[in-house]
């Protein structure tokens, strides 16, 4: 297996087809949604690692690959150089335990009748069985690291807010030392005040326990605060990836440019240059041939619409997937 | 033309009553809302946007909601002691509504057609040709691609930024004053809303339409409000220019959630956070509701509610820092 030795996660040509439904599988015309359609990124140790890109994109469909919640159509992911999908036994259940997960929405990821210590302690209680005090004082611990009082251990989620409730998911993930946590939009149901608390727990974590994040959000800013590396997604592909400093100074792909200039300067009066596009975003059904934004680009061109543009580096470690380089 | 007064809201309150006892969803709100002018209502979940805005089309949702006191003058005329019947013929005429959910504004069993259709029949009287003809005319103004065969489509049938376009279409239909928009563009994709907020704006300058504008986005404000005002716990805390609220915002608040908002435009090492979490409606403190996390925070700040003073033109906060 070739491919960057640094890298805690490495998935390669990942592919998630659904069957489709709807009318035309009742007509039994085999279409199929290419949810992931041929991705390749990796997770160095200890960094955030996003994945952007507008509703329906793919995002989370490859987070539930990387969880094992969904098998690929193809291609492979990588933990530690083996391959997850060939796992058995307690290698499995290693996987299971140092990859762990947050999403978005804080009111319905956590079982409403459990109190917030068993929330926490399940994990840790279904894989080590460990004596009760133990599982106390590391409950207390994670408490702590997750900025809550010992005292809330007790509390059912209907008694926290939001932002405490997706704390309690972040302790929870916390509970086996992982070195991956998926967070699958872990913001943005949370209120603007709340959020940066949220944002800063998650960048403190990462710096004392150096697990890596992979991190999926719509908002840019989120992101531009989180990661070390962003790639954006659109239709199921992978159209431009680079640091995270680079890719929001110097973006490429015209998709990212209008991703950025639509994620609106906070400041009134900021000119810069905006790409406004039109159109619809395309089904994944039957993305466009070619470049599957050349329905909306506004710089498509002849070769556009007949070929697709593979990604190429054009600086290192900056690759983009467009005929105009 | 372009300073005349069009809506003007005065300590408007609207309470629930429940089990949990009495919640104070808008307690006490007053803004003026001009000509040909966007007014941008921001704040919090659960601070009391959507209510505020549903009591000014009398849409709230009773009994448990009441409106306890206060006026809401539109054209001078007080909707307020208006009859169900009467505020029926002001809704879509005069004074409309855009809801943040385009799928619950939309009903699902008739086509976009039909739902276009009623309004420009009821208040403009429009039959056969000439309703088609202004029915395909709204939907081309909302860039909605193939006008005519649309019609024919249900609400289903179109994509999330279609649907937010068909409502706005509806919504815009019988050439309303006031657009009551309330988080109009919070469901869509960021690329998808840059062009609806685009559309929007092109057509107020065309019609001079003002714009009440409910969003928790300050990107957003940025982009689209000539004015904001702040909401807090059912209160306007704060009120300016846009340009004025985000270079010298008055209000602790305000002034913590504009630095709380990351940009995606400068790196920063760490975001500035507001501890805690807004008061209960239900149980709200005494004085201040913002005195349990303001950093300013004195005494009297827990006794008594701060007044609102005006502190440049037309910028107005309410904080007993100054009083
Ligand atoms: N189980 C499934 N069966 C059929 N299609 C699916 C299934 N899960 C996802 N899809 C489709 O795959 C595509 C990608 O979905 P995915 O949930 O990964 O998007 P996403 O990028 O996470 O979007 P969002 O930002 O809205 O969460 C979409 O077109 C979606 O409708
Ligand atoms: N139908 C209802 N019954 C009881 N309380 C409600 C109802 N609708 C809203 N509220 C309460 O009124 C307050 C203001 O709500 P809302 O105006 O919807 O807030 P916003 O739009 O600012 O998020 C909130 O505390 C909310 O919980
Ligand atoms: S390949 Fe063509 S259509 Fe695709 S992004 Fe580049 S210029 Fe636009
Ligand atoms: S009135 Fe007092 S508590 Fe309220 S915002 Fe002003 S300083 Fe803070
Ligand atoms: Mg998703
Ligand atoms: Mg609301």
């Amino acid at each position: 297996m070739n491919g960057h030795s640094d890298s805690l996660l490495q998935v390669r040509g990942l592919k998630k087809h659904f069957a489709a439904r709807g009318l035309l599988s009742l007509l039994s015309v085999r279409t199929w949604v290419r949810a992931v359609d041929g991705i390749s990124f990796y997770v160095r140790p200890g960094e955030t690692f996003s994945l952007v890109g507008e509703s329906g994109c793919g995002k989370t469909t490859t987070a539930k690959l990387l969880l094992l919640l969904e098998q690929p159509t193809a291609g492979n992911i990588y933990f530690d150089g083996q391959d997850i999908n060939q796992l058995k036994g307690s290698e499995l259940r290693r996987y299971r335990s140092l990859v762990q997960a947050v999403f978005q929405d804080p009111w319905s990821s956590l079982n409403p009748r459990m109190r917030a210590s068993s929330i926490i302690a399940e994990p840790l209680v279904v894989n080590h069985k460990p004596p009760k005090q133990e599982v106390q004082r590391r409950v207390e611990q994670l408490l702590m690291d997750v900025g809550l009082e010992p005292a809330a251990a007790a509390n059912y989620p209907h008694e926290f807010s939001g932002g405490q409730r997706q704390r309690v998911a972040v302790a929870r993930a916390l509970a086996l030392n992982p070195r991956l946590i998926v967070l699958d939009e872990p913001v943005s149901a949370l209120d603007v005040s709340i959020r940066a608390q949220i944002m800063n727990l998650l960048r403190d974590l990462q710096r004392k326990y150096g697990m890596s994040y992979f991190l999926i959000a719509h908002n840019l800013a989120t992101v531009r605060y989180l990661s070390h590396q962003v790639a954006v997604m659109y239709l199921g592909l992978i159209v431009e990836q680079a640091t995270s400093e680079e890719l929001f100074t110097k973006p490429l792909h015209p998709y990212t440019k209008a991703l950025i200039s639509a994620a609106l300067p906070t400041q009134p009066g900021v000119q810069q240059e905006r790409i406004l596009l039109s159109g619809e975003v395309p089904s994944a059904t039957h993305p466009p041939s070619g470049c599957r934004f050349h329905t909306r680009c506004p710089f498509v061109f002849d070769r556009c619409a007949v070929e697709a543009p593979q990604l190429r580096e054009l600086a290192p470690g900056h690759t983009v997937a467009c005929h105009l380089y | 033309m372009g300073d005349t007064l069009i809506l003007q809201v005065r300590d408007l309150k609207t309470y629930f009553f429940t089990k949990r006892g009495v919640g104070k969803a808008v307690d006490g709100v007053s803004f003026d809302l001009r000509r040909g002018e966007t007014l941008g209502l921001v704040g919090e979940s659960g601070c009391g946007k959507s209510m505020t805005c549903l009591s000014v089309m009398r849409l709230h949702p009773g009994p448990a909601a009441r409106i306890l006191s206060g006026q809401v003058l539109l054209h001078g005329e007080e909707l307020l002691q208006k009859t169900e019947k009467e505020m029926r013929k002001l809704r879509g005429k005069h004074i409309a509504m855009i809801l943040q959910d385009p799928m619950t504004a939309l009903n699902p069993v008739f086509t976009i057609g039909n739902q276009l259709a009623e309004p420009l029949r009821i208040h403009q009287k429009l039959r056969g040709h000439r309703l088609l003809q202004r029915a395909i005319e709204l939907l081309r103004m909302l860039q909605i691609p193939a006008a005519e065969s649309r019609l024919k489509s249900f609400p289903h049938q179109f994509s999330g930024g279609m649907r937010q376009r068909a409502v706005s279409s509806i919504a815009l239909s019988c050439d309303p004053e006031v657009i009551v928009a309330d988080e109009p563009t919070t469901s869509l994709d960021v690329t998808i809303q840059a062009a609806f907020l685009e559309l929007l704006k092109e057509i107020q300058r065309r019609s001079n339409l003002a714009i009440l504008f409910v969003t928790h986005d300050f990107g957003v404000v940025a982009r689209m409000c000539d004015r904001v005002a702040v909401m807090y716990a059912g209160k306007i805390i704060e009120t300016a220019d846009t340009q004025r609220l985000f270079s010298t915002p008055a209000h602790p608040y305000t002034e913590a959630l504009l630095k709380s908002v990351p940009e995606v435009n400068v790196q920063i090492d760490r975001l500035y956070t507001i501890e805690g979490q807004p008061p209960s409606i239900y149980d709200l403190p005494a004085g201040c509701p913002f005195a349990p996390r303001c950093p300013y925070v004195e005494d009297r700040c827990r006794q008594e509610f701060p007044p609102v003073k005006q502190v440049a033109n037309s910028h107005t906060v309410s904080c007993w820092r100054h009083v």
